[in-house]
This record gives structure tokens, C-alpha cells and sequence, in this order.
């Protein structure tokens, strides 16, 4: 046989063998492994039956649609508030509970608080341990100040690849978790 | 390397120099071999095609001037005292006189009246860098887009990625290039010689040759007989990087025709290093081979590449961040946070790529006038992105001490787990016939087709499972009339995309189907004004149409903290544009002065929506959407050689490239700022036992980037930079045995800490700094 012949034939061959093949739906889709849902809960100190909660939730994950909930956090004036952090993935089934990744690697994790508006100071309770802050539970005290005036709470969440650059008061370069929700003292 | 000596004799004193060009652009050509017939002696051009042979001892001598793609030159030379000759050769046509089963022919890569810039192989040997990229920096107007120290992508006169066609080995490269951080899969000691055509090559390539063309060819394999080869070691200082390559070949294998090459490549490089710190995770880790068959005859013949590419590279810790407000205060810091130690380490993030690739190419002589080609190409590329996030995984299991061992084996199988993963896989098989009507009209009338397929898996929706199809079909003729020379061009091109998409918010899985249809013209002429100038003038129209990514993207670019969003109803780019340039050519001075304008209609660009930033539960990002426009893309390049004497010459070149979004007036992004280069080259007939011997200083000018929309960048642009480069070089021998060519090379000589605008890490880490770089090449 004719080399160019053989060649057009291994090239038939091959487009053939590659013709067959046709796009197919990818049933799993691109899904980050993400939280969806970020749960605030604030027990008031004086009264524990005072229980707010305040979510914020993006059940599509990360991009998509913009978060579906973010609630104003609503609490009274001149209170302590003991609060603890909740963080799901409800994307998955069943939802998985991340805040135990948290709690499983207390040493590499830090929140951070951001209050403006000055209506609240936040104190972090849990430590790691070193000592260090965590953030998982918190204390907000919220102030004497009668007259309201609309703020927001950020709450910022970093990973440290390496525990010892943890040291309580800088912020990792890399973002896990950043939401802000409004916050309002009556 | 026997071709290369240079035997001292002291009986002779006659001398023979001069410079070798192409008849008819009367480009300096670098390369080209001069031997005295009969005699051990003759010499290779330099990059101003200028050779010298010392000591010819008869009265008159033959010379042959060979250059691969151009017909051989026999020149009888008088010998007494010192001999100029300008040689003049012409590139060969369909019924070439060489026998080498080479069809190497320049006319390929562009049309005859398109200014094409040939790197020949001695270029592409002294200024082989860690990508195959990085010689490309040689030719005017092309700069690189890059991502740390080893992902460069080229740009031509302001156009990038998809936008340029990118051929190796005769085939279109396709591997995956939907982002800044994706450099082509190419082995650097591949290529042999490099074209660029500067300027829509549409007409031949297809609708993605809208800026140009990056023609990279294999060496043909040597027709002598026995096993043959090459070796090349290159080590850089930065990185502390070695790579080094090897070819074996032989031909008329058992008395047939048939010639074989097995080639084979190796690379390991550490953390680069800026002046003033490491910038940590950016190793790489290559290895590369390919066997080259070839068979038949200039009539009737065949040659077959495979090749593998791989590689390990690692991202640059620093660049990967959570969100806008890292970016910000990582751009506020000014430099990496924390630098480590050198290291040969990568880690996450990380990419590992790998790219095979089958070319066979076989082609039929008809008539004496006539001549068909087919190739066929098969590719698979399949590129992993390690994330560098932490992925939050929990462990299971009641008891502690189980579930805390169960998170870690589950943490260290998700860092092992690609975030994503993209297999693409590509045909192609196209066909030419080349002919010639008259003795005055010769062109080319072929087809391309090509057959790709996208499978993704992951956690990343980047770009979405599809399959596309396209077909084309071109006819080119070009006429010379005296002086002048016309070519024109006209295409037909399908495309049909079929693509699984993700529609978000729901996360349903939908087919879209999207078809275009174009036709591409180009016109040029070419005028021989004189013996010493030459003008061209090309027009084209050229089309490309949406990529995937541009259609369908919807996710995060975790290296630059932004939301990129696709639009499903983008149409297809369409430009008109023009160049023209003026050469003059003489012995000792070579100029040339060109320019170009790109209307482009429907240019597509990822434009911020400041208004709609994308909020996550990682914070907020700054949302991109592609988006078109009318642009245009307008500017020129001037280089100038001129050879001052026996042993000194000099050089300059300047590019200049404006982009404009002429709906919004204002400045494209991602334009090279305007730069300049002069250069000294000293070249030494023999220095101890080096020959050939030169020293070249060069000193590069970049401006910084004024013409930016302020505020619309995450940083302003950085300030310009000089950089000076030291070379020096030749042919190392032993007692007249030839070693080898050995050059050393100093990037960077002064170790200025400087930021590209065209470098993606600019907002991190300065560039790298001082390189001191070795290259030994040896043939046997």
C-alpha cells in the first residue's frame, strides 16, 4: 500500500474513532465545597429564654445567585449577649455541620468582628490551646445609648496553613469566610 | 558539528566576508551555513546575516550558502586580501532543487507579501529561557502575559490567548487557554525555528489567527548517514534550575529512506527569586519527549511527530487569595507576606499539565508546479488545578481519636483531588494543494477541519463539558508582476458549539448549541522599490468567534480574587485592519519601520460591574462580565541594525501599541506600555578557543502604563523599569575539535526590583531578578 494511502487511512480511522464520542450533561455539575448557611445565636445573660437567631444564607454556594437571606440582627439595648457560631453546608444532603472542622483545628482558625455604627463591642470567649482567640463564642455588649442608629456586624473568618503564624491579633492572607449582616440596637 | 570549523591556517591571509539575505526582502538571514567546497572551512551567519572566513589559501574558491526553505547559492569567489560579498538567496518554491524532505518554506507561515520575523535556530538556541516563550521576546512588538516565572503566554501587538494561533509541528495547537494562568503546553527545546507573522494570518489559519501567527517547526532530520544528534544543557541561576535536552537521529535506515529521531527532554527548577525576597511556590518540574519519523522523498513522502509534554508547576501562594479585601491589603503590604526559604518544593496551588500530540503529515509532488499536503493532528490535553484552600472537611466516626485521623486522611485526599480538571481533546486534519496558473501566479487552495472535545470534573465551573466542530476553506494566489508582488485571499469558515452548561442558581444542567458562519478576506501587495527598499501594504478582515469561557464562565479566578461571568449571546468578533511597512536594506544597515490598525467590531473583554459585585459567603468580589465593544488596536514597531564595523555593530528597536474602547473612549486593558531597547554587539573572529565569539549588551526601556481607566484596576499601574542584559558567546573548541556553542547570558545584570504591567503577580511580588544563565549545546 501507498504510504499516503495508509496514512489517509489511519486518519479516517482515528476521526472515526473520535466522531463517536458526543457531549454528555455532567450530572454532578461544578458544586463548591462551601458553606451555605451562617447561623448567629445570641442568648441574652440576664434572661436565657431571650434567644435571637440571624442567618445568612446563599443556598446556591459561592457565585450564582447573591445570598437568598441576610437577617438584621435585632437586639435590645444596654444587654450582654452570650453568642455562639453555627456554619452549614444545607447544599449537601444530608446538610454537614462545618463549625466541627472548626472546632477540630482550633489552632489554625480565628475570627474577627467588625461592628460599625458603635452600637455593640464584641469580646471572643474561646480560646485555642495556646490561649489565643478563636471565635466560635463571643460576648456582645450592646450600649446605653438610646438613640438607635443602624450598623453592621462583619464577622471574618481565617485559616492559617501554619498554626504558628496564628498570633491572636493579625488576619490571615486568605479569606475563608466574610459576611456582613445589619445590625440594630433598640 | 563539522560544518562549524574553523581551521586556522597560517600559510593563507585572503579573507572572505559579507552578509547573506533573502532576494526579495533582502532580510538579513540568520544561520545560513557558508563552506568553501572542498575545504574543512566555512562559517554560520549571525543575526545580521553577516559571516567571515579567514585564511582562504587558493586563488579562487567555490562557496555554497545553504539555508533551510531556500534554494542553495554557488558563488566562485577571487581570493586576494580582504573579499565583501553579499549573497542573495531565494526562498524555494513547490519545485525546489533541495532534496531534503523539509517543505520548510517561510511562504507557509504568512502570505508572500506579509512581513513574517524568523527566528532561525542559532536565535532560538542563544536565547532559549525557561519557556519557549521567552525567546519570542526577540522580535518587536511581542511581549508576554505572564504568571510568575513560568506560565508566559505571548502577545502580539496587544492581542493574546485565542486571539493568535498558536502551530506546532503543522498543527494547531489546542490545549486549554480560557485564562491568564494558562501558558501553552510547549516543550521549550522543541522548537527549531520560530515564525511570527504579526497581523491577521486568517485567510490560512482559520478564525483565532485575528493578531497573528506563532509558526514553531521541528528540526528536519539530518540525511547523512549513521545516528546523529544533539545535546543541550541549560542552567539558570534563578531558581536554581536545570534543564537539559537530547536528541538521537538517523537516516536511510536499512537502506530506505526511512529517518528516525527520538527526542527527549528534562527540567527542575526551585523558587524564583525577586532582589529582594524568594517568591515561594513557583518549581517547576518537566519532562518531555517525542520520536520523529520521516519517509519517502521530495516527491512523495511522509513525517510523522508524536510528542508528550508534562509538567508540574507551582502558583505562587501569595497571588492565591480569599477575596477583594486580601487583594487589598496584599496590594497595600507591597511585597509577600512572610517570604520562606528557597526550595524545590510545590505545593498547593498548583497545576499539573500534560499534552500529547500526534502530527502526520504527508505530501505528494503532482507536477512540476504542483504539489498536495495533508495533515492530520490528534491532541489530548489534560490540565489539573490543585486549590490551595482549605477545603473544610470533617472526619467521621463516634471516637475522637478516629475521626480526628479520618479529617486528616480526608484533607490530605482533597488537596490530592484536583478543585479542577479539563481533558481536551482535539482532530484536526487539513489539506492543501499548491499550485501555480502561471509562471507568474502561484497559490494555495486547502481545507481545515477539526473535531475538539471538553470533559471538566471538579468544583470549579469555569468552563462547561462541550464539543465543537469547524470547517474551512481558503484560497490564496499571489502574482508578481516586476516589482511587485500581490497576493490576495478569501475564506469560508462553520463553527458549531454544543455545550453542557450550569445554570446557576438553580445548578440544572442545560445543552445550548450555538453555530457561526464567516468569511475572511485579505488583499496585500508588495513593491521591490529598489534594490535597497521595499514597501508592503496588507488589508484583511478576520472573525473570531465567542470561547467557551467567554460564553459560559461563571466562577471565581481564585489567582486574582474576581468573578468572571460569561454571556451565552456574545457574537463573534470581527475586525478590519491594515499594516504597512517600509524596509531598506544595504550592506551594514538594515531599517525597518512599520505600523498597523485593527477595527474591531464586537471585540469581546471582561469589564468590571462595579454596580453588582458578586457577595459569598467568602466575602465579596468584584464581578467581571464579558462584555463587547468597538475597539481599536492601533500602533507600530521601527528596528534598525547598523554595522559599524568588522567587529561592532549596533541596534535598536521600539514598539508601541494603543488599544482604545471606542464605545466608552476610554483605554483597553491589558495594553503593553511602550518600550525601546538599544543594543551593542561586538563580534571577535576567534578568542583563545572560542570562535565566532561575541558580546552583546542590551538595555531595555518599558514606560509605565499611563493609559488606564484610573481606579478601574485593582492597583495603578507600575512604574517603568530599565533592564540590561549581558550576553556573551561562541563556538567552544579543542585543539580544532568543535565542542560545542556556549553562551552565558545575564538577565537582569544590575538585580532591579521592577513590576510589569503584563504580569499577573504584579499586584504581589516584584519580578524576578538577576539570572545568570548557561547554555551548552553539542552536535555529534
Amino acid at each position: 500500500m501507498k504510504p499516503v494511502l495508509a496514512i489517509a487511512v489511519i486518519v479516517l480511522i482515528l476521526a472515526g474513532l473520535n466522531g463517536c464520542k458526543d457531549v454528555h450533561l455532567h450530572p454532578e455539575g461544578g458544586e463548591h465545597e462551601a458553606i451555605t448557611t451562617v447561623t448567629l445565636t445570641f442568648v441574652d445573660q440576664s434572661d436565657s429564654s431571650q434567644t435571637i437567631t440571624a442567618v445568612w444564607e446563599d443556598v446556591d454556594g459561592i457565585g450564582g445567585a447573591n445570598p437568598n437571606r441576610i437577617d438584621t440582627i435585632k437586639l435590645e439595648k444596654a444587654k450582654v449577649y452570650k453568642c455562639t457560631v453555627s456554619l452549614k453546608n444545607h447544599s449537601a444532603h444530608p446538610p454537614i455541620d462545618l463549625t466541627e472542622d472548626i472546632k477540630a483545628e482550633l489552632d489554625n482558625h480565628q475570627f474577627f468582628f467588625d461592628v460599625t455604627g458603635g452600637s455593640a463591642q464584641i469580646s471572643i470567649t474561646d480560646t485555642d490551646s495556646r490561649g489565643l482567640p478563636v471565635g466560635l463564642q463571643f460576648s456582645l455588649s450592646t450600649s446605653m445609648d438610646s438613640s438607635a442608629v443602624p450598623g453592621s456586624l462583619t464577622m471574618s473568618l481565617y485559616h492559617f496553613d501554619n498554626s504558628a503564624d496564628k498570633t491572636g491579633s493579625n488576619r490571615g492572607n486568605e479569606t475563608d469566610i466574610e459576611v456582613t449582616l445589619p445590625l440594630l440596637v433598640r | 558539528m563539522p560544518h562549524l570549523l574553523l581551521l586556522l591556517s597560517l600559510l593563507a591571509d585572503s579573507h572572505i566576508h559579507g552578509v547573506v539575505r533573502d532576494s526579495a526582502t533582502r532580510a538579513p538571514l540568520h544561520g545560513a551555513m557558508v563552506k568553501v567546497v572542498g575545504e574543512r572551512k566555512g562559517a554560520v551567519t549571525d543575526r545580521y546575516g553577516a559571516f567571515h572566513i579567514h585564511d582562504v589559501g587558493a586563488d579562487s574558491v567555490h562557496i555554497d550558502v545553504t539555508y533551510v526553505g531556500y534554494n542553495t547559492g554557488h558563488i566562485v569567489v577571487p581570493t586576494s586580501g580582504d573579499v565583501r560579498i553579499d549573497v542573495l538567496l531565494s526562498q524555494s518554491t513547490a519545485r525546489g532543487s533541495e532534496i531534503v524532505v523539509t517543505d520548510a518554506r517561510i511562504a507557509h507561515s504568512a502570505l508572500p507579501t506579509q512581513r513574517a520575523t524568523v527566528l532561525s535556530s542559532a536565535e532560538v538556541d542563544e536565547h532559549r529561557g525557561q519557556t519557549f516563550a521567552d525567546a519570542l521576546t526577540e522580535v518587536s512588538g511581542v511581549t508576554l502575559l505572564q504568571t510568575g516565572p513560568s506560565l508566559k503566554k505571548p502577545m502580539i501587538n496587544g492581542m493574546t490567548g485565542t486571539r493568535l494561533v498558536l502551530r506546532n509541528n503543522n498543527v494547531v495547537q489546542e490545549g486549554q487557554q480560557w485564562g491568564i494562568e494558562h501558558a501553552p503546553e510547549i516543550d521549550a527545546f522543541s522548537p527549531y525555528r520560530i515564525t511570527v507573522v504579526k497581523g491577521p494570518a486568517s485567510v490560512m489559519y482559520g478564525p483565532n489567527a485575528i493578531g497573528g501567527v506563532i509558526d514553531l517547526e521541528s528540526r528536519p532530520i539530518r540525511q547523512d548517514e549513521g545516528i546523529h544528534g544533539e545535546a543541550t544543557l541549560n542552567l539558570f541561576s534563578n531558581g536554581r534550575q536545570g534543564a537539559g535536552g537530547l536528541f538521537l537521529e538517523s537516516a536511510g535506515i536499512g537502506g530506505t529512506s526511512l529517518g528516525l529521531r527520538l527526542q527527549g527532554s528534562a527540567r527542575k527548577g526551585g523558587d524564583a527569586s525577586a532582589p529582594d525576597y524568594v517568591i515561594n511556590n513557583t518549581g517547576v518540574q518537566e519532562l518531555n519527549g517525542s520520536l520523529m519519523m520521516q519517509i519517502g522523498d521530495e516527491r512523495f513522502g511522509a513525517t510523522a511527530i508524536g510528542s508528550l509534554f508534562t509538567t508540574t508547576l507551582g502558583i505562587f501562594k501569595g497571588a492565591h487569595i480569599g477575596n477583594g479585601a486580601d487583594l487589598r491589603r496584599a496590594i497595600e503590604r507591597g511585597h509577600p507576606v512572610n517570604p520562606q526559604p528557597f526550595s524545590y518544593n510545590i505545593t498547593n496551588p498548583r497545576q499539573e499539565i500534560s499534552h500529547a500530540m500526534l502530527s502526520v503529515k504527508g505530501h505528494v509532488q503532482l507536477t512540476d508546479e504542483s504539489r498536495a499536503v495533508l495533515t492530520f493532528g490528534h491532541q489530548i490535553n489534560d490540565r489539573n488545578e490543585f486549590d490551595g484552600h482549605n477545603t473544610k472537611i470533617i472526619g467521621r466516626g463516634e471516637d475522637p481519636a478516629v475521626r480526628a485521623a479520618d479529617s486528616i486522611a480526608r484533607l490530605q485526599a482533597s488537596l490530592n483531588t484536583p478543585a479542577m480538571n479539563l481533558y481536551l481533546m482535539t482532530s484536526t486534519l487539513d489539506g492543501t494543494y499548491e499550485h501555480a496558473l502561471t509562471d507568474r501566479i502561484r497559490g494555495s487552495a486547502g481545507f481545515t477541519s477539526m473535531w475538539q472535545y471538553n470533559e471538566q470534573s471538579g468544583k470549579v465551573n469555569l468552563i462547561p463539558d462541550y464539543r465543537l466542530w469547524g470547517l474551512g476553506v481558503f484560497l490564496f494566489e499571489s502574482m508578481s508582476y516586476d516589482d511587485f508582488t500581490f497576493s490576495g485571499g478569501v475564506r469560508y469558515d462553520v463553527r458549531d458549539l454544543k455545550a453542557a452548561v450550569v445554570v446557576r442558581p438553580s445548578n440544572d444542567v442545560q445543552l445550548q448549541t450555538r453555530r457561526w458562519e464567516n468569511l475572511t478576506g485579505s488583499l496585500g501587495a508588495m513593491w521591490q522599490v529598489s534594490d535597497k527598499v521595499s514597501a508592503n501594504i496588507n488589508m484583511a478582515t478576520a472573525w473570531r468567534p465567542p470561547q467557551v469561557n467567554e460564553l459560559y464562565s461563571n466562577d471565581v479566578h481564585h489567582g486574582s480574587a474576581y468573578y468572571e461571568v460569561g454571556d451565552s449571546t456574545l457574537l463573534n468578533e470581527r475586525t478590519l485592519g491594515g499594516d504597512m511597512s517600509i524596509s531598506y536594506n544595504e550592506t551594514g544597515i538594515d531599517v525597518e519601520v512599520s505600523g498597523f490598525f485593527h477595527a474591531i467590531g464586537n471585540y469581546i473583554m471582561a469589564v468590571p460591574d462595579a454596580a453588582n459585585p458578586t457577595v459569598t459567603v467568602r466575602g465579596t468580589f468584584p464581578t467581571f462580565r464579558f462584555t463587547q465593544m468597538n475597539a481599536q488596536l492601533a500602533g507600530g514597531d521601527i528596528n534598525a541594525t547598523i554595522v559599524l564595523g568588522r567587529q561592532i555593530s549596533v541596534y535598536g528597536s521600539t514598539a508601541l501599541v494603543r488599544g482604545i474602547n471606542v464605545d466608552r473612549d476610554e483605554p483597553l486593558l491589558f495594553v503593553p506600555s511602550d518600550r525601546a531597547r538599544i543594543g551593542l554587539h561586538l563580534h571577535a573572529e576567534d578568542v583563545w578557543e572560542l570562535h565566532d565569539a561575541y558580546v552583546d549588551l542590551s538595555l531595555s526601556g518599558v514606560r509605565r502604563q499611563d493609559r488606564v481607566v484610573s481606579g478601574r484596576d485593582y492597583a495603578e499601574p507600575p512604574a517603568g523599569y530599565f533592564r540590561t542584559d549581558l550576553s556573551i558567546g561562541g563556538i567552544l573548541t579543542f585543539s580544532d575539535n568543535v565542542l560545542g556553542r556556549l553562551t552565558l547570558t545575564c538577565n537582569n545584570l544590575f538585580n532591579v526590583a521592577y513590576r510589569d504591567y503584563l504580569s499577573q503577580y504584579r499586584y504581589f511580588t516584584d519580578d524576578p531578578g538577576r539570572n545568570i544563565i548557561l547554555r551548552f549545546t553539542t552536535s555529534f
